[in-house]
């Protein structure tokens, strides 16, 4: 069995693609304070169009995202322009069920499509090589992955702090109102927020589709580990999702070594145990 | 609270009820009823199989519609009242040895302790991490008793002490089970939004802030509320599998249960007692129409919700009313609008 | 010039403006006053878009402008000062006046410009917005507003609850606004600062004008009376 420190760098590394799941809610839910249901079935369309492309193209997994990250950046902008714009700054229920609907939709549109067989994307280079540091066994895929993510996240953190899209963003973010007040014209920009928050979110779908065999229905437990890193990181923090990924994943990782069906559970639970005991999230929001 | 006003509470919810009672009555209309009771001597166990989906479903999405519609409150996780309603229920009576009909009011009192104990750290959240957070909860209570040897694990527990009964007294007793928790579970909705408790919601859905500043206890409206609705999608839940006599952790903590809950609601109306009742015919005759059709009727299902709840989120009640203004149950207050002429002002 | 023509506005079932009718030219200050919930902050938003009105009932030169977009009146050269600031506080001075700049339009007043203008803010530019003083931040959101180099700034409660020093640094730039060429309309609860700041006032009670003339000939106790109405 593996050691106890191997199993926490490997939850380490799985919390960090957790991490990125959550990055793409955390990004609308920070500027449109809106929580798409439909985000985990977005992982996992995206991760059955880098299926597509791979397969069709004969490309390696990772060259996919040439094609999977300006798709799902497209999907993204079209979504929040058609649909979504409608829906934001209005009640609590619109935009949740919107979502929802459109949940229901991807699910069983790409089970028309591909059927409801799961698959994976071989990338046998990546999956299939590991390194042994200081005895401890560790995957070249997770330790991609956590790289890609602290990667991300340090783009999306440098964006927002550095670039005018950045400012608008924080401007929204601190009071919507006012932000229109000195010109900030909602409809263009929400949509290239989520374009952008999809397109961070490909990363995520190509490596989680590598990893782990996937289904149409795998998107609703896509959408709880994303939505539990968020939430546990505390509300319109970046960083905060990062570290509530880590922990999910750990907390996930560990409840595996007591129980191998237990992984999810365990996640579940330290969500609920660290909500009772810090509502606000363990960073709430940076105070400035 | 003075004596006075306690006396004057119970008149009200004493009135409340009993102007619930006239007035559904007019639904409910004793013809219709009557021949829903004989239905089990004319109608045949398909037909009666079908009834008691369409009245658990309709009690269901009716919690669903308390929560959202009356409390502000979105809960994507309401199944997880229903797998503890009907898991209550098959344990309770399984282990006991008791007559699930004899079980089924422990059940609903274990789904109502559920929900206190669950508004705990469900309450911390707000808004949609509240819908969220009720999720995680299902979720989690799922992998519980799917881990759980006694509970039958994945495979789940059957209905033991049902076998006592004959076929057709079985389907009998629990197609009226089933009325009677759709019915039952109208007019306590109706009683409760005439009471002082609904009249506190409505306060508190118009306006939070302002509501608190009157002195209206939003939280313990909104846990009265949780309650309610947690206990008639339970006892909902634990009519239903008593018709299909197996509970099974992946079935009864399904998501499918709150996402026809939330499309009978939002195809009717949120928010309105009609809402539910136009819903559940309308979804079950959209499913009746389309099963062949496998995902498509998912995905038109789907679409439709979108559609709805960006074109006419009232859903189709709210069409309705503008062309046919009823209120079926006299829930509806409307405020007089007062034609206001301020006086010119000389300068 | 501005005008607003008969504009009527309301929030849901109550009606906050009656036939409104008012007007300011480029280079000249009008005060707007009135007690409070008199309807001068709803008159503001009404203007720049914030509440929706009739399409007639707000007029720039010839062309009817109501219940466009903020961003179409900003575009249009209309910018308010929102009562109470509303500086963004996860950004700098210097980012709230980028953000405003770059969704504004060109024109003399640079952020270079501003912070030439407001030396004491120079040097605090990267200070978080809402870590200044009160009449610091009142002049960072009036630098905001110009940073969208509007020909005509509403102003709304400049001096609300700052010092005499602060307030008079507001109505300097205020001055120096003026005479760059933009109209200025500024809602103002001292009433002596109100009419010694500008050249035309209007007094709104309960929703509509009960007075308007030249401030220098205003006559104390018929302001009274408008603003009481008594």
């Amino acid at each position: 069995m593996a050691t106890l420190v191997e199993t926490l760098i490997n939850g380490l590394l799985l919390g960090a693609l957790y991490a990125l799941f959550g990055l793409g809610l955390s990004i609308s839910l920070g500027v449109m304070r809106m929580i798409n249901i439909a985000h985990g079935d977005l992982i996992v369309a995206g991760a059955y169009i880098a299926s597509v492309v791979t397969q069709g193209a004969g490309v390696h997994a990772l060259t996919s995202l040439i094609v999977v990250v300006p798709v799902m950046f497209a999907m993204g902008w079209l979504l929040q322009r058609t649909l979504l714009n409608h829906v934001v700054g209005s009640n609590v229920f619109a935009p949740l069920l919107v979502t929802f609907g459109l949940s229901v939709v991807i699910q069983n549109l790409l089970q028309e499509v591909f059927t409801a067989d799961t698959r994976s994307i071989r990338a046998e280079n990546i999956s299939q090589v590991g390194f042994d540091i200081g005895g401890v066994s560790i995957g070249l895929l997770p330790l991609l992955s956590a790289g890609v993510s602290v990667g991300l996240f340090a783009l999306t953190h440098a964006i927002v702090g550095r670039t005018h899209y950045g400012r608008q963003s924080r401007a929204v973010a601190d009071d919507p109102s006012t932000a229109r007040l000195v010109g900030i014209d909602d409809k263009n920009f929400f949509a290239i927020v989520t374009g952008f928050a999809l397109a961070a979110t490909a990363f995520a779908a190509v490596l989680y589709a590598i990893r782990t065999p996937f289904s149409p229905t795998a998107g609703p437990e896509r959408l709880l580990y994303s939505f539990e890193a968020v939430v546990l990181g505390g509300l319109g923090n970046l960083w905060g999702t990062f570290f509530g990924g880590l922990i999910i994943g750990v907390a996930q990782l560990l409840g595996a070594r007591v129980s191998s069906g237990l992984g999810p559970f365990f996640g579940h639970l330290v969500f609920l145990v660290i909500l009772l005991a810090r509502p606000q999230g363990l960073f709430a929001k940076a105070a400035r | 609270m003075t004596g006075r006003a306690v006396a004057a509470e119970r008149g009200a919810n004493g009135r409340a009820l009993h102007g619930a009672l006239k007035v559904s009555r007019l639904v409910l209309s004793p013809v219709i009823l009557a021949g829903l009771i004989a239905l089990p001597w004319y109608g045949d166990f398909g037909m009666q199989r079908l009834l008691v989906e369409v009245f658990t479903l309709f009690a269901i999405a009716l919690a669903w519609n308390l929560l959202a519609g009356y409390g502000g409150l979105v809960a994507i996780g309401l199944h997880f009242f229903i797998g503890v309603g009907s898991y209550a229920l098959f344990s309770i009576s399984n282990v006991l040895h008791l007559n699930p009909w004899v079980a089924l009011p422990f059940a609903t009192v274990c789904t109502a302790v559920a929900a206190l104990i669950s508004a705990w750290p469900m309450f911390r959240l707000a808004g949609a991490y509240f819908a969220v957070g009720t999720w995680v909860l299902a979720e989690i209570t799922r992998i519980a008793v799917l881990n759980t040897g006694w509970l039958g694990a994945g495979a789940g527990m059957p209905l033991e002490m049902i076998s006592s009964f004959d076929r057709w007294s079985r389907n009998a007793y629990v197609y009226w089970s089933s009325l009677a928790v759709g019915a039952g579970s109208l007019v306590l909705t109706v009683a409760m939004l005439r009471s002082r408790l609904g009249l506190a919601l409505k306060s508190v859905r118009d306006s939070e802030v302002a509501a608190l500043a009157s002195g209206v206890p939003a939280i313990h409206a909104k846990l009265a509320l949780w309650v309610i609705a947690g206990s008639i999608a339970g006892t909902a839940g634990a009519v239903s599998y008593m018709s299909t006599l197996q509970v099974t952790p992946d079935a009864s903590f399904s998501l499918s249960w709150t996402a026809s809950a939330i499309f009978i609601v939002v195809l009717g109306g949120i928010g309105t007692v009609e809402g539910p009742i136009v819903g559940t015919l309308v979804y079950f005759a959209l499913r009746e129409a389309f099963a062949g059709f496998g995902s498509w009727y998912f995905i038109g299902l789907g679409s439709l919700a979108v559609v709805m709840m960006i074109g006419a989120p009232g859903g189709a009640w709210s069409l309705a009313q503008r062309f046919y203004p009823i209120d079926l149950f006299g829930i509806r207050r409307r405020m007089p609008v007062a034609k206001t002429h301020p006086e010119a002002i000389r300068s | 010039m501005l005008r607003t023509e008969s504009l009527c506005a309301s929030y849901g079932l109550f009606q906050a403006l009656f036939d409104v009718s008012i007007e300011v030219a480029p280079g000249e200050v009008v005060a707007l006053i009135g007690a409070n919930g008199a309807g001068k902050s709803t008159l503001f938003r009404s203007i720049v878009g914030s509440v929706g009105v009739a399409k007639d009932a707000v007029v720039l030169g010839a062309e009817p402008i109501g219940n466009a977009s903020e961003r179409r009146q900003l575009k249009r050269g209309i910018a308010l000062v929102p009562e109470g600031r509303r500086l963004f506080p996860s950004l700098t001075v210097l980012e709230n006046l980028q953000v405003a700049a770059r969704n504004g339009r060109a024109g003399i007043w640079s952020i270079d410009r501003i912070l030439a203008e407001l030396p004491i803010l120079s040097s605090l530019s990267a200070r978080p917005a809402t870590a200044l003083s009160g009449g610091q931040q009142q002049l960072v959101a009036i630098g905001r507003a110009l940073a969208a180099n509007p020909d005509y700034l509403l102003c709304d409660e400049v001096s609300l609850g700052l010092a005499p020093v602060a307030v008079d640094d507001v109505y300097a730039l205020l001055r120096k606004v003026r005479s760059a060429g933009s109209g200025i309309m500024i809602v103002e609860q001292n009433i002596s600062r109100a009419l010694s700041e500008s050249d035309r006032f209007y007094c709104l009670q309960k929703g509509r004008v009960a007075l308007t003339g030249r401030s220098g000939d205003a006559d104390r106790s018929s302001v009274a009376q408008a603003y009481f109405g008594i």
